[in-house]
């Protein structure tokens, strides 16, 4: 096949990617908006990480507090993003062999969940072209969902858009309850981080004031505490 | 935090990203050996998440009333459970969100 023709069926394959994107990237920009972020946020944001879980921490907490925020705030995004590690990997794998390091870099841009997701299940191995026919498509989309949630939520009076709050954490429950309907380890991870952030919020009042920072250590001692428990992977219901 | 503060937030947050992206591809290549190395960062954003809603998503802060948020979060783990699609969730929970300071205000 040739360059166009692979990139227009990575472009065509990654549609239902692009039509999803749009509709998440619009909530996640408006609700950005809503939570007192300025517009450019969520605008830049979508621009230059093209990752919906880190740009819904960045949003869901407005303006964090003085206290450590901004590297907790930080680390947290980044030990979202961590499984990209895997996702990169996971591609890695099923790439054509040739391919020069300035093209490996290139495709890095185009590694999210569901486009790595599409690009390892396809019967063939994608090749840069095809993979940056996936990328322009979901790019697109994220970047077009987010300029219009976060154009359209500024017109609105603040009152009338804070519902629209409950959005990011709406799409949070979606991807922990898919993760952890499938596999118990993963049900066990994600019950006791949301137990002991709880309990850290309630118990220790150091908590309350830097919620990110409880967030990050509710999130990695969960995280360690299945893999000591259930520490192999195959383990799926 | 400052515009000046919240940009280099969102630069180190992007970069970072991208270095997780870039360095299986260019420089690993080969898949890790250890499960527990594997299972840890699976689980990692899953377990963050889940401590990212709870306890927060019952507060007012998140919708501006209290029983707005838990009607909104009662919304989207039903449907989630159902199998719903992610879209589908967020927007019947902030229409469920919507209703409920509708009805109660």
């Amino acid at each position: 096949m040739s360059s166009p023709s692979c990139f227009r069926r990575g472009f065509i394959d990654a549609a239902p990617i692009c039509f999803g994107y749009a509709g998440v990237g619009f909530a996640v920009a408006a609700a950005a908006v809503a939570n007192g972020h300025p517009v450019w946020s969520p605008v830049v944001q979508s621009l230059t990480q093209l990752s919906g879980t880190s740009q819904g921490a960045l949003s869901h907490r407005a303006i964090p507090g003085p206290d450590g925020g901004f590297w907790a705030l930080a680390a947290l995004c980044l030990c979202l993003n961590a499984r990209y590690l895997l996702l990169s990997l996971a591609l890695a794998q099923k790439l054509p062999p040739g391919i020069g390091p300035l093209k490996r870099a290139a495709i890095a841009l185009s590694v999210t969940d569901e486009n790595a997701a599409l690009a390892v299940s396809r019967p063939f191995a994608p090749g840069p072209s095809y993979l940056a026919g996936v990328f322009a498509s979901s790019y697109l989309g994220w970047n077009i969902g987010n300029a219009a949630g976060a154009a359209g939520t500024s017109l609105l009076p603040p009152n009338y858009v804070a519902p629209l709050g409950i959005a990011l954490y709406a799409m949070f429950v979606a991807i922990v309850t898919g993760a952890a309907k499938a596999s118990r380890p993963m049900l066990f991870a994600v019950a006791a981080a949301a137990l002991a952030n709880t309990a850290l919020r309630a118990i220790v009042p150091l908590a309350s004031r830097a919620p990110a920072l409880a967030v990050l250590a509710s999130g990695i001692a969960a995280a360690a505490l299945s893999v000591w428990l259930f520490p192999s992977t195959e383990d799926r219901r | 935090m400052n515009n000046a503060e919240l940009l280099a937030l969102v630069l180190l947050v992007a970069a970072g990203s991208y270095a997780f992206r870039v360095l299986p591809l260019v420089l690993l290549r080969k898949p890790f050996s250890n499960p527990r190395m594997v299972a840890f960062v699976e689980r990692l954003p899953y377990s963050i998440l889940a401590a990212m809603v709870v306890p927060d998503v019952f507060s007012a802060e998140t919708t501006g009333d209290a029983r707005a948020s838990a009607a909104g979060f009662c919304t989207a783990l039903a449907l989630s459970l159902a199998g719903r699609s992610l879209p589908t969730v967020a927007a019947a929970a902030v229409a469920a969100a919507f209703a409920a300071v509708a009805i109660l205000r």
